[in-house]
């Protein structure tokens, strides 16, 4: 079972690699399975995770008109899916076990923005490729 | 007394994929179109066999549909092999998701259908797209039965994947084993019962064996 950690990153430093728990896999998607975030900042943290991905082109409707490809958190984190949004209190834990994160999929990147950057909050996810 | 019986099993066994292996041999229909009369009606041995490994995935948008062509034309996927004497027996295993598989050969024309004339799959009719589908479970990936005969010339085969309503985004990924056959035209023991490899027009339209 992989496990990705990363420290805070605020959304103005959200660029590609910012807050990256994982890549994304070509033909797999992304369980998650368990989340630890540790802020021992003075303020509480509202950590956000992200899935990053681009559609490919496909058609839709009777006509088949072409829908384009979709840029979802490629050229900016902020632009992804938002998959699990949690604050956590200033010096406090909080864990999510399976049971917590049964059903949170990412088809891509995972990253974790939170509201301020600081290497006092960090976020661990354990996660399973399937 | 209180008899304590234990509750009737059904011991299910799970069928293991059967791949055309050396030595087996394969009739080809007489239905297959004078184009591939390299194979046309013929009887052949399978000489040599190999195994290839294939992943492809698509991410698409909700209720939109992405068409993949197999053949080896440029826009294609290219899984046709590229020599009279070969024989692609592709299988295809779908992983789960919100999606399903429709079939067209050749283009535009649906592999499964039924007879009243507007009973044909429709990915614009809430109720049509459903007909003739074949869903991730139809053909899991750990125990895949979708199997295709690709012989070289063959029209295209398009896969129409669409991403079904309830789910904005859906990953589509698609474990393909291509079994490459070598083989080489002969005349079967009178003790072999060759394998009939239909023409996929005698799927589509319940033609009897040899185009009848």
């Amino acid at each position: 079972m992989p496990t990705g950690r990363t420290q805070a990153l605020a959304a103005v430093a959200g660029g590609m690699g910012s807050g990256k728990l994982w890549n994304a896999h070509e033909h797999k998607r992304a369980e998650l399975l368990g989340l630890t975030i540790d802020n021992q900042y003075t303020v509480a943290q509202k950590v956000k995770l992200y899935d990053g991905f681009a559609t490919d082109a496909s058609k839709t409707g009777a006509a088949g008109a072409t829908q384009a490809a979709e840029h979802l958190g490629t050229s900016n984190v902020l632009s992804g899916l938002i998959r699990l949004e949690l604050t956590v209190p200033a010096g406090e834990s909080q864990k999510l076990g399976k049971e917590d994160c049964k059903g949170i999929e990412f088809l891509g990147r995972a990253n974790a923005i939170a509201d301020t950057t600081t290497s006092d909050c960090i976020i661990i996810a354990q996660y399973k490729l399937t | 007394m209180i008899e304590l019986r234990p509750v009737e099993t059904v011991e299910r066994i799970k069928p293991a994929v059967r791949v055309v292996l050396p030595d087996w041999w394969l009739k080809f229909s007489t239905a297959f179109p004078d184009t591939l009369d390299h194979v046309k009606g013929k009887t052949f041995k399978v000489l040599k066999q190999q195994q290839v490994k294939y992943e492809l995935s698509w991410l698409i948008k909700e209720a939109c549909y992405k068409d993949v062509n197999l053949s080896n034309e440029a826009a294609g996927e290219k899984l046709y092999p590229d020599v009279a004497d070969n024989l692609y027996e592709v299988i295809i295993g779908f992983k789960p998701g919100n999606y399903f598989c429709h079939v067209f050969f050749p283009a535009d024309y649906p592999l499964y259908r039924l007879d009243y004339p507007d009973m044909s799959p429709l990915i614009s009719s809430a109720s049509l797209k459903y007909l003739g589908a074949i869903k991730p479970d139809d053909s899991p990936v750990d125990n895949p039965i979708f199997k295709l005969y690709l012989v070289f010339k063959l029209k295209p085969i398009i896969l129409r994947l669409y991403a079904d309503d309830g789910v904005d985004y859906e990953k589509i990924s698609l474990n393909l084993t291509i079994n490459r056959c070598l083989m080489q035209q002969g005349v079967p023991p009178p003790n072999v019962t060759p394998k009939p490899i239909q023409y996929l027009d005698e799927i589509k339209w319940l033609l009897g064996a040899g185009g009848a």
